[in-house]
């Protein structure tokens, strides 16, 4: 019987510890940000760059993500209060419970479909990829629901035809360049560099795949919205601001991406002109991207788009 | 007391289930984070088949895996616990590769064999392997002088001394130790196959992983703990049974 006591005591003093964790971390005045090294966030770069959260008064913690998935993990255990995060993860986290909303978005397009140079004269369309070896950044990304859009599109399984496998952008440009892998679809600025490179050569934007597709959003909890409406507002304040300064300043703004993800200012000014920047949403394409998370399993039911989209907000502080 | 004990093994883990069911419900604890059981047990009846076929899959690593790590383990274990010069030349190579953790050789199975089987059959081997030799060293080396005196004064050779009193009087410890190899192994195999495999429950878990169905991350986990008790479970009843003449 004492066995049982110590047992119940051991949970409850679990539990408690948790929650003081949890409440701690809600308390806290410091704003934590998710990211990617990837152009697409090249607004938060050029904020720090710019220091325009100190600026505003605001203290940030970044937190850098390999792709969405983890990301999405960390929203979900309290890790992080924003992120900026491709919708495909976001709208995944949202349908299985995670408590957060779109407050904006942060680019469009943005990806692509790049071959190995010795293989491009026989990768001609997206049905060549038949039997090929192709890295994605991670199951569950944009990049793979994508990739699966057009796959299922020229007949292919993307279970059976192809030899889908998860590499980070800047491992699958190097596994290009030895010939480990046959193609690659990634993000700016894997495409660029793996051109300039000469490792390989673009067989598609993602652009080309779906016009203008809603690309990476920026999310915030809900907790988050609810308990410092002021700092989030100032947040979106400021990647809008960003976001108008990277479209007014393109040179400045592949300097400062170059510096953040270490790669020459060339490779940048190329791979940001293939980013379209905005702060609006292409709700349409999100909807198109929902209805194919739901078709092949990863969620079960679509999101209640009213309460996820989230554009008071934007309207207040946009006008 | 049987009562007690059997409401006991009963009531602890049916307790557990309905802590369990009532945080996750009333949202204490976030049903993403914490999935409740009910949840976790619909995911059995949604897709038995994905979870059979990836336990299969699991199971026929460990079988060839194993397989391999038994033969060659016993193998070597009798000859290291038999002669004096295949233990001196050996032990050191051993104590020095034995505590390298299993999942520490992944990076190097994915270089050598890729991504697949035999990255995963290599995983299993080197998790296997080495309980099994050191057991098997063990109990040959445990065997009582008596009995390899009394064979050698009735003119067994080496053969038969191995086979008819080495073996036979090693054997409980030669099946403790394939047993704890089995239990590594079972490991071992989920631990590759979310890095090194595209298929099988540790495939199947970070794959769920990456879309957030935890409810499917804790039915994969469940799957691998009860498969790995009725292993051992089976394993014991097996020992029993080949231990009964002692």
């Amino acid at each position: 019987m004492k066995k049982w006591i110590a047992g119940i005591i051991a949970a409850a003093a679990v539990i408690i510890g948790v929650g003081i964790y949890a409440y701690q971390a809600q308390q806290s005045n410091v704003v934590r940000i998710g990211y990617q090294p990837s152009d697409h966030h090249a607004a938060l770069f050029v904020a720090l760059a710019k220091h325009m959260f100190q600026k505003e008064g605001i203290k940030v913690e970044t937190y850098e993500f390999k792709a969405g998935p983890p990301e999405t993990q960390a929203l979900a255990a309290g890790k992080i209060d924003v992120a900026y995060i491709g919708c495909v993860p976001a709208i995944t986290a949202y349908c299985k419970g995670v408590p957060i909303k779109i407050v904006a978005g942060v680019n469009q397009g943005g990806s692509a479909i790049v071959v190995r140079k010795d293989e491009a004269n026989k990768i001609k369309s997206i049905k060549d990829l038949k039997g090929k070896k192709i890295a994605e950044l991670m199951k569950g990304s944009i990049q793979d629901c994508i990739i699966r859009m057009a796959l299922r599109k020229y007949g292919l399984n993307p279970n059976k035809d192809v030899d889908l496998i998860e590499m980070s952008t800047f491992n699958a440009v190097q596994a290009l360049g030895a010939k480990q892998i046959d193609a690659f679809i990634e993000p700016e600025p894997g495409p660029s560099l793996a051109v300039y490179k000469g490792y390989g050569v673009r067989l598609m934007d993602t652009q080309d795949i779906l016009p203008n597709h809603q690309c990476c959003v920026l999310v915030m909890t809900k907790s988050f919205i609810r308990d410092h409406p002021d700092l989030a507002k100032k947040i979106l304040k400021i990647h809008i601001e960003a976001t108008k300064w990277i479209n007014e300043h393109p040179k400045e703004a592949a300097e400062i991406t170059a510096k953040k993800l270490h790669e020459p200012v060339k490779v940048e000014e190329i791979a940001m002109k293939h980013v379209i920047f905005s702060y609006n949403l292409n709700i349409p394409s999100m909807k198109i991207f929902a209805n194919f998370l739901l078709k092949i399993g990863y969620i079960h039911h679509l999101p209640n788009w009213s309460d996820f989209v989230d554009l008071k907000l934007l309207k207040e502080v946009a006008g | 007391m049987e009562r007690r004990s059997l409401a006991l093994k009963v009531g602890t883990p049916v307790a557990v289930l309905i802590a369990w069911e009532v945080i996750s419900r009333t949202g204490i604890i976030s049903p993403v984070l914490l999935p409740p059981p009910s949840k976790v047990f619909a995911v059995f009846v949604e897709m038995p088949g994905q979870i059979a076929v990836n336990a299969a899959t699991s199971l026929y690593r460990v079988a060839v895996g194993y397989s391999i790590a038994a033969v060659s383990g016993v193998t070597l274990g009798v000859l290291m616990g038999a002669y004096k010069d295949v233990e001196t030349a050996l032990d050191l190579l051993v104590e020095i590769i034995r505590p390298i953790p299993p999942i520490a050789w992944i990076p190097m199975a994915i270089v050598w064999f890729g991504i697949g089987d035999a990255s995963a059959f290599f995983i299993i081997f080197i998790g296997a392997f080495f309980p099994i030799l050191l057991s098997t060293r063990a109990g040959v080396k445990h065997v009582d002088r008596i009995y390899i005196e009394a064979a050698l004064n009735l003119g067994a050779d080496d053969k038969a001394l191995i086979r008819h009193v080495l073996l036979p009087a090693a054997l409980p410890e030669i099946l403790t130790g394939l047993r704890t190899g089995l239990g590594v192994g079972w490991m071992c195999v989920v631990a590759a196959e979310m890095i090194a495999a595209k298929s099988g429950l540790g495939y199947m878990i970070i794959e769920a992983q990456r879309v957030l169905a935890t409810d499917q991350v804790i039915a994969g986990m469940l799957t691998i703990g009860v498969l790995g008790l009725l292993m051992d479970r089976g394993f014991r009843a097996l020992e029993k049974r080949l231990l009964a003449w002692m």
